[in-house]
């Protein structure tokens, strides 16, 4: 199956939920938008068709642009070597306030843990089921316990000091 | 709770174990919570992080050509790899043409990590057997190649040798000669180790049908690289998509047979690396053979890149490594991700060591060859 071939099946398979059809870089990778309500269904649909088959997530990858959160699922299909990349974007409430989406390791059960690590450094909640529970903290894992913030948002501010230790040394 | 020991009903209770962070017999500072049943482990959680360091960050705040020695520290173990997947991203994303030079040092280096990494963890797991004798062996040919690096690069680690667009120096004087005569060394250090552990009774008990990763479990978790392929699974970035000049090399992926014992039990998974290194050493040959003339870099400025994306992938010792980077059109990059293996294959582990014995849990975790260095980053 190529590319245009991919296209077309990707518009009549999912043709109200596709927000926008894009290539990515050199490899010419077909990147398709959804809302991040919608990610888990089309999740589905794109394992379970017989013809798409996108049955392993390669990567998964999460950067901030501006307020917003761009999700990338890099898929990738082991019985046609198709490649795509299925993404949305999540807007926190407020700055320092939690993001949250739903999470697809039901679905690819190998993101647990680049979800936990996106979770925990960029301030995202993912939750399982249709909507999040009242969740207000993140567990830490990659982070000591009591730290404050989250590291990967553009707009955080390295402490000066943790628990006693100082970060910054004066005349540095 | 009972076991049975020669027949006779022992009674045991539930125990709760606590391993690590900091342990000998784990591969790097996880913590396992288990759970077991006299000798047996019933259940086990593995709580990891402990070696974050924020590298990913890190990349943000250096330009675009400083920040290659942090890719040195995905990790220390396989410097190389993580220096290579940074590099092609940002050439990638810049337009940036590597000469045929430069490809066929940066696939010579690459090479050369993998046997050493292949033999790294032949020690960790002849260290988790209790074969000392062997492991001196293997320490010693793994120096030479060290030795490689620190001919070429000057340093013996942390080598931070490529660049965007190439190498940061030529081949030195003798160094094909020296790359060569290792290849010969390590061709016949192959079969002692087959020796030593292959056909070594103690060896073959401690390994064989132990830690079976059944192919649905290799899926389910995403692993790649020699673990997947000791489980019969046929990927290989070098020969899926080839980089840096590997399409026009031959070579052979070994792949999981399950000769005597299970398809992707620990004794596995060991076979496939040794048997890598043979066909590590046959890459060598071919690339330092018809090693290109011409220039080793393609200058560039340490300037701003493009706005747009790139996403590559190599195939590292512990299997397939990806780098996703993000351009604003800034002098640093928006954001670098990497897909570290050892991430993925730390997933596998609850469910890889429920119904091990407690013996056994340093060879199973041994043979994974995780990195935990590149897993927490």
């Amino acid at each position: 199956m190529d590319i245009i071939e991919l296209k077309k099946r990707l518009t009549e398979a999912l043709s109200e939920k596709i927000l926008e059809l894009a290539q990515l870089g050199k490899g010419r990778v077909l990147s398709v938008w959804v809302e991040a309500k919608h990610i888990n269904e089309v999740a589905l649909l794109l394992r379970n068709e017989s013809y798409l088959g996108f049955s392993v997530l390669e990567n998964f990858f999460v950067a901030q642009l501006d307020s917003a959160f761009l999700l990338s699922y890099y898929l990738r299909a082991p019985k046609t070597g198709m490649e795509l990349i299925l993404r949305a974007s999540i807007v926190p409430p407020n700055p320092e306030g939690l993001a949250k989406a739903p999470s697809i390791r039901e679905v690819w059960p190998m993101a647990e843990h680049q979800e936990r690590e996106s979770a925990e450094l960029f301030g995202i909640i993912f939750y399982l089921g249709l909507s999040p529970a009242d969740k207000k903290e993140i567990k830490h894992s990659f982070l000591p316990p009591g730290w404050q913030g989250f590291p990967f948002r553009k707009e955080y501010k390295f402490p000066e000091s943790f628990s006693g230790i100082q970060h910054q040394r004066d005349g540095l | 709770m009972s076991f049975s020991l020669f027949g006779e009903r022992l009674k045991t209770d539930v125990t709760n174990w606590e391993v690590g962070p900091y342990h000998l017999s784990l591969p790097g500072p996880i913590r396992l919570s288990l759970k077991l049943d006299g000798e047996v482990i019933i259940s086990g959680e593995v709580e990891t992080g402990f070696l974050h360091r924020g590298l990913e960050k890190c990349f943000e705040l250096h330009s675009w050509k400083s920040a290659i020695p942090y890719a040195d520290r995905l990790d220390p173990e396989a410097a190389v790899f993580g220096e290579l997947v940074y590099c092609l991203a940002v050439e990638e994303a810049a337009n940036t043409l590597v000469p045929p030079r430069a490809q066929a040092i940066r696939i010579i280096l690459s090479e050369l990590t993998r046997i050493s990494c292949h033999l790294a963890n032949a020690v960790r797991i002849a260290r988790a057997v209790g074969a000392e004798t062997v492991l001196h062996y293997l320490l010693r040919d793994r120096e030479k190649i060290i030795d490689l690096f620190e001919l070429l690069t000057g340093a013996r680690f942390s080598l931070n040798f490529l660049r965007i667009g190439g190498v940061r120096a030529d081949v030195t004087e003798g160094f094909i000669e020296r790359v060569l005569d290792v290849c010969d060394l390590i061709r016949v250090r192959l079969k002692e180790y087959n020796d030593l552990f292959t056909f070594n009774h103690a060896f073959l008990k401690r390994t064989i049908n132990v830690g079976v990763l059944s192919p649905a479990l290799i899926k389910k978790y995403g692993m790649t690289g020699p673990n997947a392929r000791a489980s019969g699974i046929n990927a290989d970035v070098r020969k899926d998509r080839p980089y840096s000049g590997y399409e026009i090399l031959d070579f052979e992926v070994p792949l999981g047979r399950g000769e005597g014992g299970t398809l992707g039990d620990a004794h596995e998974r060991f076979l496939i690396r040794l048997r890598e290194v043979s066909q590590s050493i046959e890459i060598l040959k071919q690339v330092t053979e018809g090693l290109p003339l011409g220039e080793y870099l393609t200058p560039t400025e340490d300037k701003a890149v493009p706005e747009g994306e790139a996403y590559v992938r190599v195939e590292s010792s512990r299997g397939l490594l990806g780098c996703h980077l993000m351009s604003l059109g800034g002098t640093a990059p928006h954001r670098v991700q990497f897909r570290a293996p050892s991430g993925f294959h730390l997933q596998a582990v609850p469910e890889l060591i429920t119904g091990l014995k407690l013996e056994d849990l340093s060879v199973v975790l041994a043979s994974l060859d995780l990195s935990i260095s590149e897993a927490d980053r």
